[in-house]
């Protein structure tokens, strides 16, 4: 509550300091032209802020950090406009935001160098706080609705709101959020994946491209968190899974010499999925799906002396 | 001028629901992506049994057998491995070997009561013997599954076994000549020894 009185208060300072330029700004001058602009960013006439103050960013006004605000917050508003008209990730959208962040920043830098920080570091904040969550929006929104080959769209997402963040609190860390992102793009590859008929032959490049995203997807949330037990045992189970959906998709048309390399194919998907299944084992041992795993795996393996061990560490685990 | 313009539109605005709508999601945003819900589930189907029973079908489709046998169906006779048999009545059972429709037959006990083309079985020791001798001389493809720590066993034209995680198999041309077998180039080619 005192902090939100604090916040008002400093608001009303900040308004107040930006009116005083007001005054004392003479006709013609660029603190008057900058004003003129915050009245028509004010009316929501961002198009007309924008003509006013955008020539003179590169020059006269090019350290004031007022000038850069207000042109950050017309794009901003031109982003919400659009953003209401289309969606938040249409060409419009996009550019205006990307660009009212870019203007924030230089005005939020300014700021922080100038003789009397703060005021235009908290309107800065507030908007470019908004905006991040306009980028975190998205991505998940880009998971949700997760299409092929989508992923470099919602790292992108991501990435923006991280850098954004980065400069708002630069103390705070992202890379849970980032871990959870990459294990949700894996899943909705993998959902693609499973959605594709496998005895479609034509589709096979797909069905490839979609299951190296799955991968890379684990791995670099493996990279990230060395100690993310379910981006292993997920990562383990797609990779012994997809080794079963290649033996599944032998049929009456399968040459002997097809047989065979499709073999190989398994064997080598099998024990790829070993080490990521003992990685996680290793990090919770009675786990029963992992012991499942191991035995199932083993098994495919026909390692049937290591296949009983699990077998029986997981009778112990379900009694 | 930020909080001002927040504060002063009217709560009807539809650009107003619309950024509030987002704000929402937004803070909802960071929640919704924790936890990978839903993971993948462990396939677990057999895939030795699988990978046997697409060997049989190209034992049955790449080797040939006596005049004699090309009358009624083709039959895969198994002892031993239930989900193998099943596994290839669900698979194969619609597929033909020239003009004879496949057809399985499942071994309850070890001794093979009709014939069969191809008998597949897991059984070892006397059980295997048993189930051998009741083939005598016919013209029948006797398949084992044996490790490498046992003989493939006399009779036995066929030996399934495991080489680099892989499974493989042997063959008995001996046997396979002495049952009338005419074993194909392909299957002759890609037989292992130990």
């Amino acid at each position: 509550m005192s902090m939100h009185i604090l916040n008002r208060g400093l608001s009303f300072f900040g308004l107040a300091l930006l009116l005083s330029v007001v005054v004392i700004a003479q006709p013609g001058s660029t603190a008057n032209l900058i004003d003129e602009a915050i009245s028509f960013a004010e009316a929501g006439a961002y198009d007309d802020a924008l003509k006013m103050i955008e020539p003179h960013l590169e020059n006269d006004a090019k350290n004031d950090a007022r000038a850069w605000y207000v042109a950050g917050y017309a794009h901003k508003g031109r982003y919400k406009d659009s953003a209401f008209l289309h969606s938040s990730t249409s060409k419009t959208a996009s550019a205006e935001r990307s660009i009212a962040v870019i203007q924030l920043m230089k005005a939020y830098e300014l700021d922080k160098n100038s003789a009397f920080p703060g005021v235009i570091s908290e309107l800065v904040e507030e908007a470019l706080d908004y905006l991040s969550k306009t980028y975190m929006n998205d991505a998940v929104k880009g998971v949700h609705g997760f299409q092929m080959g989508m992923d470099g769209e919602v790292l992108k997402y991501f990435t923006e709101f991280v850098k954004i963040k980065n400069v708002l609190s630069p103390d705070e860390n992202w890379v849970r959020e980032e871990v959870e992102l990459e294990k949700n793009l894996a899943k909705a590859n993998r959902i693609l994946l499973e959605s594709i008929d496998l005895n479609n032959t034509s589709r096979t490049q797909k069905q490839a491209a979609l299951f190296e995203k799955v991968v890379s997807h684990y791995l670099r949330a493996i990279e990230l968190d060395g100690r993310d037990y379910t981006a292993r045992y997920n990562l383990a189970i797609n990779l012994y899974n997809r080794g079963v959906s290649e033996l599944r998709s032998i049929d009456h048309t399968t040459s002997m010499f097809e047989l065979m390399e499709i073999q190989d194919i398994c064997v080598l998907l099998f024990q790829e999925a070993l080490e990521p299944m003992l990685a996680a084992h290793n990090m919770e041992r009675t786990r029963k799906e992992t012991l499942k795993g191991l035995m199932t795996i083993y098994r495919a393996l026909s390692q049937n002396e290591e296949s009983e061990k699990y077998k029986s560490l997981l009778e112990e685990a379900i009694k | 001028m930020h909080k001002a313009e927040i504060r002063n539109w009217p709560r009807t605005n539809p650009v107003w629901v619309f950024l509030a709508g987002i704000a929402i999601v937004a803070g909802l945003g960071l929640a919704w992506i924790q936890g990978d819900q839903g993971g993948p589930k462990l396939d677990s189907a057999d895939t030795i049994a699988i990978t046997k029973a697409s060997f049989l079908f190209q034992f049955a489709r790449s080797n040939d057998w006596p005049e004699e046998t090309k009358e009624g169906n083709f039959k895969i006779g198994i002892h031993g491995n239930r989900i193998l048999f099943d596994f290839l009545v669900e698979k194969y059972s619609s597929q033909s070997i020239g003009s004879q429709m496949l057809e399985m037959v499942w071994y309850e006990d070890a001794e093979m009561t009709e014939f069969a083309h191809i008998l597949y079985s897991e059984a070892e020791g006397d059980d295997l013997a048993v189930l051998i001798k009741s083939t005598g001389n016919q013209p029948v493809m006797v398949v084992t599954s044996l490790n490498e720590a046992l003989k493939m066993p006399k009779g036995a034209v066929m030996n399934f076994l495991v080489q680099s995680s892989k499974i493989r198999y042997e063959l008995d041309m001996d046997n396979a000549v002495l049952r009338g077998l005419i074993v194909g180039n392909r299957i002759m080619s890609w037989a292992v020894t130990r």
